[in-house]
């Protein structure tokens, strides 16, 4: 971890018609940092996540991130770059594998497809590196040609994980990536995410209702409640000595 | 005299609690105290509560109350605890801060030697090394081999303690933390145990750090502290 | 005014509409390999029956030009009569089966074998002038990844059937790519032709009526069929000879001859074959 910031955001807010979804959130996260963001369904906090992936731009407030080639604002991003850093710098991982996933399309092609398209034309290499990355998160490499179908929802899961970390991004932001999953396969998973973290020295935003999920993977955490941030700071001590009424209310929830 | 490790000037919390109708309960009100190298301050509490918040709020477990100082002497400056950034407090969590908390918090399913390799590979250890520091550390505290290669979880009371505490002094190992926070650590071993762990933290004390301990037995508290601090009884309102 | 007296304009498009092809068709010369949409007509075939070739043809065609027909390389199929005498009888140009008399030749799904040279023009009959179709159904994200120049997802398809079959199963409208830039679908010739449009003299130009689509190749364009460094591009092979002219290198449609199923490989380009055969 290292003090350099990576990516900042100011002010943001973003309406759908009536509905505030997200208003006025300002945060920092330096490189190789975690954070959490956790709220009930209506928070804001998936809102906030698109922004801060550049996948929805912000009505009001900016967006920095410290890319290979210097500052960039996500709020004014051209659709070129922003596709070219979602490909490469960033990863994003969706709750619903088979959201990302395509029927057709067999684990060593998921994997390699970024890959393919930073130009990537040996097909031996490419599916090598699949199996490699297979075997990483503890997937048979032998199965680097089956379709997704034919995986567990754990299992597609890592699928969607490594096909965003081959590019070794700087950023993955994480979208209640073990909710739905069974008990035992969430607990592998995490155990997974926090190992790669820490070997790839990832930053991490990670959005999730589950408070275990977030003391296990994120060093901070931001309390979402109607759109606002009520509380942040380190995991323990905001689960711990929470100051907000929300926050003494939801870690007071934890069956 | 040495310039105090740490330098608690001074130290407020209350809490809060919201759903009891904004019930506030003080627990500390302008504790001062000072900790030299070498010393070891016990904490001793009659009504039996704050002495785990003073530790807490020096770790940034919690959050010190308004108009709080904590002044850390980290390397060659003085950092207060209570203003730092969360960056600033994990910082000093990794680098100059060695503790032992009450009861263990580690992550599951990872094995006790691999939880002691961690940080002795954070300092800077090879794999080899880093596996025999950590079995040393292990065997100086009676946990028996066998259970190296097993996570925690399953463990009694007293094994998870030891395994606790070997976690939390693996880093000082390697270089010894300036400060290190105790608490209750020998609160569920046997006298055996109690006395490894004596040594541990007297060899660490011998070496320059300056401990702050919630001790309950009676063996420990004499065997270490130079000095006692007794808190006042906190006010709830 | 007697309406049998009207007679149809020269290639039977007037000049308007002639002008906004040919306009199209500049465009499309300009930034090879792109997709340039445009006003397609009522013409009196149906769509799917070379409705964007015709226009394409009739919108360039003078009454100097030459021009040939093919369709899966013979002169002599319905499609091909149908169309060359269209255009005889709406513009009276001379028609020929020999490629290199030919200053237009308008085709479907096969380049003649006879190398094309400088000042000629080839015109495609084109189903589905969007190679990515099959990959991304959104036309708006189809463009966009064209615009964006994205085309990961065409080189995972082309990863996936040599997972799934061990080699990449198209073998015709193979995609291409076009100056290094675009992306093309270069309309239903078989692979084996693709070679053929690799800096060739001619222009080739593609029409897709049904979809309103034209682009084109200018002369000398690198176009280079997409594959794989350790899977590269391969053409069809026979292990048999042309049973009419003794042709190797000619590709070879496989006709069934008798109730007995007895089959014999020929020549597609009828009059390659011909040509052959004579000498």
């Amino acid at each position: 971890m290292s003090d350099t910031l990576l990516l900042e955001a100011h002010g943001v807010a973003k309406t759908f018609g009536r509905v505030r979804a997200v208003r006025n959130v300002s945060l920092r996260l330096c490189e190789g940092q975690s954070l959490a963001i956790v709220g009930e369904s209506g928070s804001g906090k998936s809102t906030l996540l698109s922004m801060l992936a550049g996948q929805l731009k912000p009505d009001v407030g900016s967006i920095r991130y410290l890319s290979q080639d210097g500052w960039v604002h996500l709020e004014t991003l051209e659709e070129r770059h922003r596709r070219k850093l979602a490909r490469t710098e960033w990863g994003f991982v969706r709750q619903h594998a088979q959201a990302t996933l395509r029927p057709r399309v067999s684990a060593g092609g998921h994997v390699g497809e970024r890959l393919m398209g930073q130009g990537a034309r040996h097909y031996g290499q490419i599916r090598a590196r699949a199996q490699e990355w297979m075997a990483r998160v503890e997937m048979d490499p032998s199965r680097v040609d089956d379709l997704p179908s034919t995986f567990s929802g754990g299992m597609q899961q890592r699928l969607q994980l490594i096909s965003n970390l081959i590019t070794h991004p700087r950023l993955v932001l994480l979208d209640e990536p073990t909710t739905g999953l069974d008990v035992s396969v969430q607990a592998r998973l995490l155990d997974l995410l926090r190992g790669l973290q820490a070997d790839l020295g990832l930053a991490m935003i990670l959005v999730t209702h589950d408070l275990g999920v977030a003391r296990l993977l994120a060093d901070q955490v931001m309390v979402m409640l109607s759109g606002e941030v009520v509380e942040q700071g380190l995991t323990d001590q905001v689960f711990d000595d929470p100051q907000h009424a929300y926050t003494q209310q939801l870690v007071a929830s934890i069956l | 005299m040495a310039t105090p490790v740490l330098e608690v000037a001074p130290l407020n919390k209350q809490f809060v609690l919201h759903a009891q109708g904004e019930r506030q309960i003080r627990v500390l009100d302008g504790l001062q105290f000072a900790l030299h190298p070498g010393e070891c301050l016990s904490l001793q509490s009659p009504s039996g509560s704050g002495k785990s918040t003073v530790l807490r709020c020096i770790t940034g477990n919690y959050l010190p109350g308004p108009g709080s100082h904590i002044w850390l002497a980290a390397g060659a400056s003085r950092v207060d605890l209570a203003q730092a950034s969360p960056e600033g407090i994990l910082g000093a969590r990794r680098q100059h801060i060695a503790h032992v908390s009450q009861f263990l918090h580690v992550i599951p399913r990872v094995s006790c030697l691999r939880l002691v390799m961690t940080p002795l590979l954070a300092e800077g250890l090879d794999e080899s090394r880093a596996t025999r520091a950590a079995g040393e550390l292990l065997e100086a505290l009676h946990l028996p081999e066998r259970l190296w290669p097993l996570a925690p979880r399953t463990f009694s009371g007293g094994e998870q303690q030891r395994v606790n505490i070997a976690v939390a002094l693996a880093a000082s190992q390697v270089r010894p933390r300036p400060l290190v926070l105790l608490d209750e650590p020998t609160a569920s071993l046997d006298a055996k145990n109690r006395s490894a762990v004596v040594a541990l933290l007297k060899a660490l004390q011998a070496q320059g750090s300056a401990l702050l301990g919630a001790f309950h037995d009676e063996d420990t508290h004499l065997a270490l502290s130079t000095r006692t601090l007794t808190l006042e009884e906190h006010i709830d309102s | 005014m007697n309406p049998a007296q009207l007679e149809p304009p020269f290639a039977y498009l007037d000049s308007q509409t002639k002008r906004m092809i040919r306009r199209a068709l500049l465009k499309a010369v300009a930034i090879p390999g792109h997709q340039v949409p445009f006003a397609s007509r009522e013409m009196p075939l149906p769509y799917g029956w070379g409705t964007g070739g015709i226009q394409v043809t009739a919108s360039i065609i003078g009454p100097q030009d030459v021009l040939k027909v093919i369709d899966q390389g013979a002169d002599d199929t319905t499609n091909a009569v149908n169309i060359r005498s269209f255009f005889q009888r709406t513009t009276g140009v001379v028609t020929t089966t020999l490629t290199e008399e030919a200053s237009i030749i308008q085709t479907r799904h096969r380049i003649p074998e006879t190398p094309l040279r400088a000042g000629q023009t080839m015109v495609f009959q084109v189903p589905i002038p969007e190679p990515l179709r099959w990959i991304e159904p959104r036309a708006q994200e189809a463009r966009r990844m064209h615009a964006l120049r994205d085309y990961g997802p065409m080189q995972v398809k082309l990863y996936e059937d040599i997972a799934q079959h061990g080699e990449i199963a198209t073998s015709y409208d193979y995609p291409v790519m076009v100056n290094r830039t675009y992306l093309m679908s270069p309309s239903p010739i078989p692979k084996f032709d693709n070679p053929k449009l690799h800096r060739s003299p001619a222009l080739m130009l593609f029409g897709a009526g049904r979809e309103k689509r034209v682009y084109a190749l200018p002369p000398y364009t690198d176009v280079k069929s997409l594959d794989f460094d350790d899977v590269p591009f391969r053409i069809e092979q026979w292990n048999e000879a042309c049973a009419i002219c003794g042709a190797t290198d000619h590709y070879l449609d496989e006709l069934i001859t008798d109730n007995k199923g007895t089959r014999a490989f020929v020549c597609s380009d009828t009059d390659a074959c011909a040509k052959r055969q004579q000498s």
